[in-house]
């Protein structure tokens, strides 16, 4: 249901039983719902997603968490009005070596160096391709949190191809998506 | 020459962790050598015979793993957290940073400084137990027991 206080529209769970937290199924049940509901209305206005469990002990709780939240989640609303969330995967692309493996006496030892010196070489470059990238994305105006592998990226909606070819990574974009990274 | 005797896979056994054994301790043993090659201190004969016996030896491996069905790059265990046990080519050379850990780097390095172990060891089967030792180990290397600690690399 929704709920209204002040100027913000909330979606919520009435009389939730907070025991079926606590199971392993019900949770993740909840958690998927949490999540289809975040995505069905993102589809219609921008939303704040936020944190999955965010109970409140009562109507009144919570009509006094919006209202004195209000300024707060209103601006928020407001920087997150034309955009959407990304989430980039980058995986270095592996090669193996190209120095061959096949040779006597020191020219085998010194061909382990070569070979070592080579991996170098491409993970410096790696870190510059993505360094490139990131530089890239800040000329766009795309914010973007890393997190491991993952770049979560908050882009203007209005903004068509914002990716650049990389040759040195393997490059997995999922989104649209609400801007969970960014509330 | 005859066709090396194949066995099924499901029958290698032990024979994969033999192997991998095997290799670790051959590319320890390689990266002490380019440690020592580094350094000088092998003649250019030495140099040669250690190369040529860690390329029969990898390749006495490869023909094993050949017989027991194995693929060589499953000799190498991804240990989670800790890293793989061997790095992959190229991701590792003795003396050098390395981005990606691997157990043979953490024993190439302990054995360049030199470790010394001390604990008991009880073995035993079915609940048996049958032999007890108290182990102290000094493990090093030849050159860094000849090299006074802070000329140690």
């Amino acid at each position: 249901m929704f709920w209204t206080a002040g100027r913000v529209l909330a979606a919520v769970q009435p009389d939730l039983d907070l025991t079926m937290l606590a199971e392993e199924t019900t949770a993740l049940e909840a958690v998927v719902d949490h999540d289809r509901v975040i995505q069905e209305l993102f589809a219609l206005a921008p939303v704040l997603p936020l944190r999955f469990a965010t109970v409140f002990s009562s109507a009144d709780a919570l009509s006094e968490h919006l209202l004195a939240h209000q300024d707060l989640y209103l601006a928020r609303l407001d920087q997150l009005q034309d955009r959407v969330e990304f989430t980039l995967r980058l995986t270095p692309v592996v090669l193996a070596p190209t120095v061959a493996n096949a040779a006597e006496g020191r020219a085998y030892f010194q061909q382990r160096k070569q070979q070592y010196q080579q991996v170098q070489d491409r993970q410096q470059q790696q870190r510059a391709e993505q360094e490139h990238l990131f530089t890239h994305l800040q000329t766009l105006g795309v914010h973007y949190v890393l997190e491991g592998e993952r770049v979560h990226l908050l882009v203007p909606r209005a903004l068509g191809v914002f990716l650049i070819p990389l040759t040195h990574w393997e490059v997995t974009l999922t989104g649209p998506l609400p801007p969970y990274h960014f509330v | 020459m005859s066709e090396p005797v194949k066995v099924a896979p499901a029958q290698a056994g032990l024979a994969p962790l033999v192997l991998t054994l095997i290799e670790l301790i051959r590319q320890l043993m390689e990266a002490q050598v380019i440690r020592q090659m580094d350094q000088e201190l092998l003649t250019e004969a030495q140099v040669n015979a250690a190369a040529t016996s860690l390329i029969a030896m990898e390749n006495q491996v490869l023909r094993l793993c050949e017989t027991f069905g194995i693929d060589p790059q499953d000799l190498n265990l991804d240990l989670g957290e800790v890293g793989k046990l061997l790095p992959d080519r190229g991701a590792y050379y003795p003396g050098q940073p390395s981005p990606q850990a691997s157990i043979l780097e953490l024993l190439d390095r302990l054995l360049t400084t030199g470790v010394v172990l001390q604990g008991e060891v009880d073995l035993g089967v079915a609940g048996l137990d049958l032999v007890h030792a108290r182990l102290y180990l000094m493990l090093s290397t030849h050159t860094s027991l000849r090299t006074p600690p802070h000329a140690t690399p």
